[in-house]
Order: C-alpha cells, then structure tokens, then sequence
C-alpha cells in the first residue's frame, strides 16, 4: 500500500519534479555549488509552496554543505545535491510520521476532521473510513456539516461506499448536537471508530470557530478524551495561507495532526515542511486522488522523495 | 505671531527637498522586500521575476517625492504597476449572444465552482432578468448534482434534471436542447473538479468546451491558491478559451496574491470574486483593493499619496512667493493651466463657486469653454523654454512660428501674451496689498448675482474673465494666496474637490 501510495504519489508530482530536476541538471559537472545554482534551488523550492524562509534556511544548509568528492566521484552530481536537501527535508518532517489510528481501549476513537472550505474533509472522511474498514473496525461516519447544501448527502454515499453506519441530524441546524448524538450512536453502536465531518470554515470567521470549540465541548461531556483526534485537512494546492489556517485551528481546539489532501495535481504542498517544523505537528496522510484508496499515511522519505523526483 | 507661523512653514517646506531621481541602487534594494512580500502572498515566482522587471523599468529614474525615502516611493510604483496589472474594476459578462449563451466553470477540485455557479446564477437572474438554467456536469464527485440542484432552488433558477449513467458530453447536448427548447437565456454548466495532470479529465473538458460554445468559460480558482496557481492557469488556458476568472473565498485572510498569477497567465480579466457562502456573495473585482490586500503596504502607498500632496503644496507655496515678486511668467501660467484641468477644467472650477452657476451657463453660451484653455496650453507648448520665462523676446516673427506651431493664429497668441502680463501686473499688485479689497470689488462688480446685472457683469473676453477669477478667494495673507488655478485658487486641488 506505502508502495502505490508512493508510485501514485510520483506520478502526481513528476510532472513538476521535472523542472526541479532540469534545474540541478546543470549543475553536474561543477566542483562547488555556486551562488546562481543556489538561487535556482531556491526557487524551486519556493516555487514549491515551501515558503521564502523555508525555502532559504534550506539553501543555506546546502550552501555550508561540503560535498564529499572522491576519486571516483570527482564531481558534485545531482543526486549527492538531491540528497542533501531530501535529508533537510526528511530531518524536518520525520517527527511528523505518526499513526492516526490507536487501538487502545477508550472507544470509540473520535476524529474530528475540520478545515476551510473545499479543502477535501468530506472525502477524506470517506477515505479514512475505508483505511479503517481495512482494519476490520466499526466505523460511524457523522455529518456535521449543516450548512453547504447536499453536503450530509455526499458523506452519506461515502459512508455506503465504505459500507459504514451513517449518522445525520434530525432537522438540526446545530452541528454541536448533531455531534454529541453522533457519539451517544456510536458508544451504543460500540463503534471504534467515530468519523466527525465538518463544515467547511474560513479561520477568521470568529463565529464559525467558536463553533468547532462547542462541538469538542459538548463531545467531551461523552468522554473527556473526546475528540481524540482533530486534525485540519490542507488542500494541496494551497499557499502561505496555510499557515493562518493551522495556527488559527490550533488555537482554537488545539489540533493533533494534518492531513493534505490533493496531492495528485500539480501542487506540491510543500507549506507543510514549515508546518510540520513550526507546530511540531504530525501529518496523519496525504490525499492523492479521488477513488476511495487514494489516502495513505505518510512517510517523510517518500514525499521527500516524490518532491524532488528522485528514485 | 502669524509671521513666525509662516518662517515655521518655509522651514517645513525647506525640509522637504527633492532627493533626485531614483538611482538602480536604491530600487533594487527596495525590490527585495517587494519581491518577498509578494511571494508571501503567494504569487506565483515566475510572475514575480516579470512583476519585478516591468517595476524596475518603470522607477528607476524616477524623481523621489520629498520626504519619504526612496524605498518608500517605490513601494508606491509597485503599487501602481500593480493595480494596472490585476487589470479593470468591471469586466460584464458576455451575455448578450443568441440565447442560450453558455457560460462553462472550470477549475482544480473544491476550488468552489458549484457554489459559484450557484452565485452566477442568482446574480444573472436578479440583476441581469436573465432566464437561468444550471447543469452538472459533474458525475464524479458524489451528491455534487445534488448540491447544484439545491443551489438551484435556492436561486430560484431552472436546474437540469438529473439522469444516471450519463456521460459528462452527453449531459452537456441534453442541457444545451433543454434550454432552446424552454427559452433559456443563460446556461451555466458546472463541470467536476479536475487536477491539470490528469489527461483524461482535461480531455474531457476540452470536449465539453466544443460541444457547448461558450461566450464564457470562467476559471473559478480559490483565493488560497499557492504557487501552483500559475500550473492551474496555464493548463486550463491550454485546453479550453478562458474568458475570465473568479477568485472565491476572498473573505478569507490570505493575501490572494493567486489573483496577480492568474490574470497575468491567462491574461483575462478577474471578473467576480467570491465574498460569503451565502447565494449572493458574489462581487465585481476592484484592482485597488486587491493590490492593496497583495502588497500589504497600505501605510507607505498612503505615505506617498500624502507627500505627492504635499509636494503640490509646496509648488504652490514657490509659486506664491514668485508672483508676489511679479515674477509672473508663462511657465507659471502653464502650470496654472494644469492645475486649472486637475480641478476639473473651467467648468469644474466655475460649479464649485457659490452663485456662479447661472454666469457658467452664459459662459457656455459664449463659448466660453476648456478648449480655450487647450489651446492656451498648446500656444505655450509651443514656445521655447527662453521665450516662456521671458515673453519679451516675442517678436513678430517668433509669434507667426507660435502660432503656426500651435494651430493657432497670431492674434491668439498676441491676446495669451497680453493676458499674462495682465496677470502678472495683477498678481504683482494683489501680492502687495493683500487680497481683501480686491475680492470685495470683485464680489460688487458681480452685482450681487442679479440675474438682470449678469450681460453687463458678464466679461467680453477670456482675459476680462480671468483677471476678475484672478481677484476671486485670495483673502488676506500671503500663506493663502497660493494662486493656483485661475490666479487666486487655492494650491490645494484635491481638498477644495471634496
């Protein structure tokens, strides 16, 4: 499974990788990284959603970098330069490979899945319900979002497709019941695992966030450990903006993970680098197409990897 | 006391010296932190590297404003560049096409096109009375003809009713009949979201695109977009004939800087922008408002604006002390023109004084109107810089060569030169006194706007006209006669405009 997630993941990102690799190309041949080369893996990165200071601090690891040449390796070739930043990366992001699944005892397990709109929550719900079904585990999927319209219908077709017990309000309009009766169904159920989805909301809509806070609040009246996971769904695609987001969500009901999602496309996503390093948060999976399979957990070499197109 | 108030203002003004053009040096230094922030609001790197060139082309040599730094002041030309480059406030919708005009949303998945065709159509049913159908194609992403269904009837549109097993194309032939046959104006399609990598899905909708025809295929690309904005805005205006974009979820707090990205690859116009979740939240784009949101350096644009309105007051201070000396020549007199055509020309100035407004349209009636003042402008062009600072030098024959260059005749040129020395005498006359008494003349000569007065106050020619402006709000003190305008406006343009 890590390997198709890792094909399925290079094939999404080789199209862009090829710029990156054209651009290290040109420096085989040269004995010392010069300044010009330097500023072009800059770029790179930057063009890869890294961030400017991400982006630099990197660069400048690999500025200070003393290439070993030996005899037979009289040149510094691309894949000792490629190395060396997939290192930097992987030092970064290799705190935050973690499971998002737990079995212990406390169940059911609660993940609270939230982010802003149209980052890809709903299907991820569904994916993370079919890694779970995997596993053989029970699985409640709760609809909690109450306000886009047809959005309790699309996570009620995840739910058959996953062939998971589906759980909406009643006529309510109030995310926070419909996520406390969510959980009273699944204790009676004896669930494992409870999938919570929410609307989408934008960080700064105070209102809104006050709202995620209320339906941890109210869950935790169920069990105080609840919800065990709440994790904020990146899309791919997104920019320094993600910073806002995570520092917002975190502050709010203090996150326990990541999830980035479509990672399929172009993007890159590479504003998780500096996430992952600045909150010191795992990244549970990564998203990487539109079929149910297409999540998997994440491995720090692997992305590192599938970024910068290397085998 | 007065007196030390004015030495206090000379100081100020002294203090604000022109620093000279701006050198590479000081923009290249200034550009670094321009370039950061904008890839800190995600505009993509390639459109910064062109951003940056057409920045650097069009400040160096620049004159820095009086007390701001140079970096300041190309902050300020980044912004300006910037607005221009995020293109026009309002750019309609092609609807006036042989119903059904097609309008086709494209975009990268939970970029917000069904919300968004939504959004559409309410605003073309509501404010255009378009007749509107919405169709999705989107048979993919689960419940999504569900969602648009639901929008639909919140919309109050018609929504094209849903059949399974059918092919995206398929759906497209089927909404395109139904809306001929129902006499639909506007139809939306809704396509499923797609990555650019994906081949058969890009397929697809370069197949969808030749099916319908659309008068416009808008890319619907959410506002958070990163670096990739620019791989979406290529790959799309590969496959299908963008038209124009919309920018959803604007009322997020990233900086957007994906609008910049997309207008200049698809070099097509951000025609909405998504503002609420709502049904209506759905606005027209203003340039200002995004550069500002991009460059996030609202306090030094604004710190510039205040200097270049400064730096018109100080000109108007020199120009003061000039005329007070009786150095009244005709480069002043050009600048008093182009101050004259910032106020908004004769007109504008004549509606903004009380009780004029009856004389403005005598004054229209005898032709009395700003192409006088073009050409005054003209025949001072047309001079050389020693004959403007010294008319004397006009003979006969420099002005038969300034009337021929200017299009003008001889006795225009003889008349212009004339009033200038009026105003100059006049100007000379008005420095010394003070202006008070001159102005209650003025105001008696007016006759108390009796209409019955007015063929007689009413002058005979341009310079009778001008010398009786030239007497007009002058009040008192030096500091007040900043004689811009026609002689005797205040220097402070923008303000007397509010």
């Amino acid at each position: 499974m890590a390997f198709n997630w890792f094909k399925k993941l290079k094939t999404g990102l080789s199209k862009s990788a090829q710029k990156v690799e054209k651009a290290f190309t040109s420096v085989i041949g040269k004995k010392k990284l010069n300044e010009s080369i330097l500023t072009e893996i800059e770029d790179q990165l930057i063009s890869s959603d890294l961030g400017v200071n991400a982006s630099v601090k990197i660069v400048d690891k690999l500025r200070n970098h003393k290439f070993e040449l030996t005899q037979k390796n009289k040149d510094i070739s691309k894949e000792m330069i490629l190395h060396v930043v997939k290192d930097e990366l992987n030092k970064i992001l290799i705190n935050s490979e973690q499971s998002l699944f737990n079995d212990n005892n406390d169940k059911p397990q609660v993940i609270l899945l939230i982010g802003v709109n149209g980052s890809g929550k709903t299907t991820t719900a569904g994916k993370i319900a079919s890694m779970l079904k995997e596993k053989n585990k029970k699985v409640v999927i709760a609809a909690c979002d109450t306000f886009r319209a047809a959005a309790v219908e699309q996570l009620e077709k995840w739910a058959s497709r996953t062939k998971s017990l589906f759980f909406k309000g009643t006529n309510s309009t109030d995310a926070a019941s419909v996520a406390f009766k969510a959980l009273e169904y699944s204790i009676k159920e004896k669930a494992d695992y409870l999938i919570v989805d929410t609307a989408g909301r934008l960080q700064n809509k105070s209102g809104l966030m006050d709202e995620l806070s209320k339906i941890c609040r109210v869950i935790a009246k169920l069990n105080p450990n609840a919800p065990h996971n709440k994790i904020v769904v990146l899309d791919g695609t997104v920019g320094q903006n993600a910073h806002s987001q995570v520092k917002n969500f975190h502050e709010q009901i203090q996150l326990t993970g990541m999830i980035i999602t479509k990672l399929d496309g172009s993007a890159k996503g590479g504003v998780i680098i500096s996430l992952a390093e600045q909150f010191k948060l795992p990244i549970f999976a990564v998203g990487v197409g539109e079929k149910v399979d297409d999540l998997d957990i994440f491995k720090a070499d692997d992305y590192s990897k599938a970024l910068l197109n290397l085998e | 006391m007065f007196e030390n108030l004015t030495n206090k203002l000379g100081n100020v003004f002294n203090a604000l010296k022109k620093r000279g053009a701006l050198t590479e040096k000081d923009v290249d230094e200034a550009l670094k932190d321009v370039r950061l922030a904008l890839l800190e609001a995600d505009v993509s790197l390639e459109v910064v590297k062109d951003f940056i060139i057409k920045v650097r082309e069009r400040a160096v040599g620049q004159e820095v404003l009086k007390s701001v730094t140079p970096g300041q002041q190309v902050v300020k030309i980044v912004n300006d560049v910037l607005i221009d480059a995020l293109g026009t406030a309002n750019s309609p919708l092609e609807i006036n096409h042989s119903p059904p005009v097609v309008m086709l949303l494209v975009g990268l998945q939970g970029s917000g096109k069904t919300t968004t065709a939504g959004k559409l159509a309410l605003h073309l049913k509501s404010k255009e009375k378009k007749k509107v159908m919405l169709a999705s194609l989107d048979i993919y992403r689960p419940a999504a003809r569900e969602q648009l269904k639901l929008l639909g009837e919140q919309a109050e549109v018609l929504v094209l009713p849903d059949s399974d097993g059918e092919s995206p194309e398929s759906i497209t032939k089927r909404a395109l009949a139904s809306s001929k046959v129902q006499g639909v104006d506007v139809l939306i399609l809704d396509t499923a979201g797609r990555t650019t990598l994906d081949n058969i899905m890009m397929t697809e909708a370069k197949n969808i695109f030749k099916l319908s025809n659309p008068s416009e295929t808008l890319l619907v690309a959410d506002s958070m977009t990163g670096q990739d904005a620019v791989n979406t805005a290529k790959a799309f205006s590969e496959i299908v004939n963008i038209t124009g974009v919309i920018l959803s979820r604007t009322d997020g707090d990233a900086r957007g800087g994906a609008a910049l990205s997309m207008r200049a690859i698809t070099g097509k116009p951000i025609k909405f922008i998504g503002v609420s979740e709502k049904l209506d939240g759905l606005e027209t784009f203003h340039p200002e408002r995004a550069a500002g949101r991009i460059l996030d350096m609202g306090d030094v644009v604004s710190l510039v604006e205040k200097a270049q309105e400064t730096i018109a007051e100080e000109e108007a201070e020199e120009m003061m002390k000039r005329l007070s000396q009786g150095s009244f020549d005709m480069n002043d007199m050009l600048k008093q023109i182009g101050q004259l055509k910032k106020l908004g020309g004769l007109s504008g100035v004549m509606s903004m004084l009380p009780g004029i407004g009856k004389l403005q349209k005598q004054m229209e009636a005898h032709n009395f109107d700003d192409k006088v003042i073009a050409k005054q402008e003209a025949i001072i062009y047309s001079m050389t810089k020693k004959e403007r600072s010294n008319v004397g030098l006009l003979n006969a024959s420099r002005r038969k060569r300034i009337a021929s260059g200017s299009g003008s005749s001889v006795h225009e040129v003889n008349r212009l030169v004339k009033q200038q020395q009026d105003m100059a005498r006049m100007m000379k006359k008005v420095g010394k006194v003070g202006g008070m008494g001159a102005l209650k003349n003025m105001f008696s000569g007016l006759g108390g706007n009796s209409e019955s007065n007015m063929p007689n106050g009413m002058p005979g020619s341009i310079e009778e006209m001008q010398k009786m402006m030239g007497k007009l709000p002058m009040g008192g003190g030096a500091n007040k006669f900043s004689g811009m305008g026609l002689p005797g406006f205040s220097g402070k343009p923008s303000k007397r405009i509010k």
